[in-house]
């Protein structure tokens, strides 16, 4: 059988958009981000969404729509500088603003918005690491919250005073440290490769495990959840680890 | 003996141009209306998917980690699987049109050489030596390889930093590695001497589609009884495959462009087609 040029391109066109279709009939047609087909999934907080499934790629607009938080408080308490505008910032840029104002082994990121949420929502979550807050994001939790007097004590013991000064100077040199690919930082999407990369020995590795060695292309975060290693306590062997090595 | 004149020719190989255009320029929508969505300026009713979600060698990549972990490599959505799959099933069926037909990369190396010709006159896509070209025609299965392992042992998109259709499509934003503005400057750089340069030498889907073109369903097929051995079928394919000396084409670079074809530029008619049968 013979076919025309006509029939050619008109066929493609017909298998390319109609096999889109059918995926997307099916349900299968994941082009989306993960933040749109989580708000596909979920209708908003009354529907159950988990304070977890807030990634580092969420800005705090969509935190505030998802979780009904008013924006404002987001600001405040994560002390945003007003030359940021917080209908645009992100999560992932957390590490950036407060990295230089933190000692080693305090974190203020992603998590510590899942966490704030939590408790500002009273929604249920898994804490797998230490949290750190900034003074402000307590005061407002121990105000507008409903707290047990355990999380209030966690709470107390966490607290970190920044200086406001110190942050919109942390903002003037962002950028380049931060998103320097090559910087040795397990967070939550490093994977074991990156980890061997920068340096740690698979001996070594499985001895935090203490277990085999994990595939390499594995995110480190999934594969502590899967066997039910604290997440938190490998991390920060591993960081440990890290910068030995380097 | 029924002649196609040029003119006829053109006007069918119109739609193919029609479809590189009509690909191009809502690949580069897309791209453009991700980076506004960013900013929360999105165009409504236009996708806004990265480009990532687009390309169907993401979920060639993907297959590993997949199979192993149950998930897909960083930044890849199911659509790249999805993609992966219609481009199979276009490839079993018609060999690489995907390259030859919709790919914006390949388009705009076409393009370019549209200037190259100019330039080089009939010395353009004839550069390279013929000996040194037939070696180089199988590197881009060791790009293939490469790729494939280096994405299966890190579980991340090593190849967006050096892929310049990412960077065709993304050279405005901070997304981009340096390496895939070089690669892509260097394609086009290349193109203005040589047709499709990164198709022939460097590309890991082309590489992959091309293993099609041993067993696809429609393949482009010669009758020595009509032909009048013009060579012009060989001098118009852009891969520069010999299919004056062929029956059948089953070499594993043509992209089933069919500017060969008895409807393109073979001037006797049902000489050069695309058909069915051994």
């Amino acid at each position: 059988m013979k076919i025309k040029i006509s029939t050619l391109a008109i066929s493609m066109l017909v298998i390319i958009f109609g096999g889109i279709l059918i995926a997307s009939v099916l349900g299968v047609w994941g082009s989306k981000s993960e933040l749109e087909q989580i708000n596909a999934r979920y209708d908003g907080m009354d529907a159950g969404l988990d304070p977890a499934q807030i990634r580092g790629s969420f800005s705090f607009a969509e935190v505030s729509e998802f979780f009904g938080i008013p924006l404002d408080v987001l600001a405040e308490a994560f002390m945003l500088p007003e030359t940021v505008d917080p209908q645009y910032f992100y999560n992932r840029d957390m590490e950036a603003l407060f990295g230089a104002v933190l000692t080693e082994d305090q974190e203020i990121g992603n998590s510590a918005v899942q966490y704030f949420v939590a408790l500002y929502t009273g929604l249920p979550y898994q804490q797998s690491e230490e949290m750190y807050l900034p003074q402000a994001a307590v005061d407002i939790l121990k105000s507008q919250a409903e707290l047990t007097d355990e999380q209030i004590a966690y709470l107390d013991a966490h607290t970190v005073q920044i200086d406001p000064g110190d942050l919109l100077a942390a903002l003037g040199t962002d950028g380049e440290e931060e998103h320097d690919q090559n910087e040795a930082v397990v967070k939550g999407t490093t994977t074991f490769y990156d980890v061997l990369n920068w340096g740690v020995t698979e001996t070594d590795l499985m001895a935090v495990l203490n277990g085999e060695m994990p595939p390499t292309n594995i995110l480190i975060r999934d594969y502590c959840t899967q066997v039910g290693l604290e997440y938190g306590i490998v991390k920060a062997e591993l960081q440990l680890l890290v910068d030995a090595a380097r | 003996m029924n002649k196609t004149s040029n003119k006829k020719g053109s006007k069918a190989m119109r739609a193919r141009t029609v479809i590189q255009v009509f690909f191009f320029l809502l690949v580069a929508l897309i791209a453009v209306n991700h980076s506004l969505a960013e900013e929360g300026k999105g165009i409504p009713f236009l996708s806004d998917a990265s480009l990532h979600a687009l390309c169907p060698f993401g979920g060639v990549v993907t297959i590993y980690q997949y199979a192993t972990t149950g998930t897909f490599v960083q930044k890849i959505h199911e659509s790249s699987f999805i993609l992966m799959i219609i481009a199979f099933l276009t490839a079993i069926l018609f060999g690489p049109a995907f390259c030859g037909w919709l790919c914006p990369l390949g388009s705009v190396q076409e393009w370019f050489g549209k200037l190259g010709r100019k330039i080089f006159k009939q010395k353009y896509n004839n550069l390279v030596p013929a000996k040194l070209d037939r070696v180089l025609r199988y590197s881009r299965y060791l790009v293939l390889i490469w790729v494939l392992y280096m994405t299966a042992i890190s579980g991340q998109l090593i190849f967006a930093d050096y892929d310049p259709y990412f960077a065709l499509f993304n050279f405005w934003s901070s997304e981009v590695a340096i390496g895939g503005l070089i690669v892509l400057g260097l394609t086009l750089l290349l193109s203005l001497a040589v047709e499709r340069p990164w198709c022939k030498y460097a590309c890991p889907y082309g590489a992959v589609l091309g293993i099609s073109n041993l067993f696809r369903v429609f393949k482009i097929k010669r009758q020595p009884s009509t032909c009048i051995n013009c060579n012009l079928c060989t001098k118009q394919c852009p891969m520069n495959i010999d299919v004056a000396s062929k029956t059948t084409i089953k070499d594993h670079q043509c992209i089933s462009c069919l500017e060969c074809t008895s409807e393109a530029v073979c001037p006797v008619a049902d000489t050069v087609t695309l058909q069915t049968g051994r």
